[in-house]
């Protein structure tokens, strides 16, 4: 079993226009378009660097700086989290356009943080 | 010039200790450095990230006694002039929450800014070149 890895930084907030906007000015990145309607950009990855998302935050929220960690089984991962003293953010929920699953957890602190299968290929 | 990109993620809490084994025991992931400021390899972990204390500050930099709040979860985009890359986030509706820091005797500054929204961003110049010569850089 491969160790799970970081796959993708995400930025996300109220006004995706607004935060895409200010990322690309501030570090000069093409953010690329992402599904239609999603109101997604997309940050390329680079040599040194790993590709990221910008977009709305679809709960209603403010939003956060997050990343997600590649795994072969976001439920078995949920479920150690939360006997580690993690606990269960959003359960995992299948973007099936784009064939890839994704999951949420908070850590002890409660940073929360990404687990997604299918975006590593 | 290279673009900026995102070359390490750092988590920072208020129990260092316990986040490291929280994250050791959930990934696999092994950490080398300090016990305030542990750090994984591209090779482990894809991206290579640190792991520390809130008092550490930006990159576990600090000793000047830094209070970092509660710590947060973020990434570092390496830039190649950081003074210029923040005096221009003031100007797109950011702020600098914590200002240029010279890690002492590295050739590596680094700061955090936050987003119009409050997100908190770190930025760096020479991190990318610290985590080749450190041999954290080899992916697998």
């Amino acid at each position: 079993m491969a160790k799970p890895v970081v796959a993708r930084f995400e930025i996300t907030g109220r006004d995706s226009s607004a935060l895409r906007r200010f990322y690309s000015d501030l570090f000069d990145w093409h953010i690329a378009e992402g599904a239609r309607g999603s109101g997604f950009g997309v940050v390329p990855a680079t040599k040194d660097g790993i590709s990221g998302v910008i977009g709305p935050d679809r709960s209603g929220g403010g939003g956060h700086v997050t990343f997600y960690v590649e795994v072969d089984d976001l439920t078995a991962y949920l479920s150690k989290a939360e006997s580690l003293g993690g606990k269960s953010v959003v359960p995992p929920t299948e973007i099936e356009e784009f064939g890839l699953s994704f999951a949420f957890f908070a850590d002890p602190e409660g940073h929360v943080i990404g687990l997604s299968n299918g975006v590593i290929r | 010039m290279n673009k900026p990109a995102v070359v390490q993620f750092e988590i920072t809490g208020r129990d260092a200790t316990a986040l490291q084994r929280f994250y050791a025991s959930l990934f696999g992931w092994d950490m080398r450095g300090r016990p305030g400021y542990e750090r994984t390899s591209a090779a482990e972990t894809g991206l290579p990230g640190a792991i520390g204390s809130t008092r550490s500050g930006p990159n576990g930099g600090r000793d000047d006694g830094w209070d970092g709040g509660s710590g947060q979860l973020t990434v570092y985009v390496e830039v190649a002039d950081l003074t210029a890359t923040l005096s221009a986030v003031e100007q797109l509706g950011g702020k600098i929450v914590a200002p240029r820091y010279e890690l002492p005797g590295r050739e590596l500054a680094v700061a955090f800014i936050a987003d119009p929204e409050g997100h908190v961003v770190g930025v760096s110049q020479g991190l990318q070149r610290a985590i080749e010569q450190a041999g954290f850089a080899n992916t697998r």
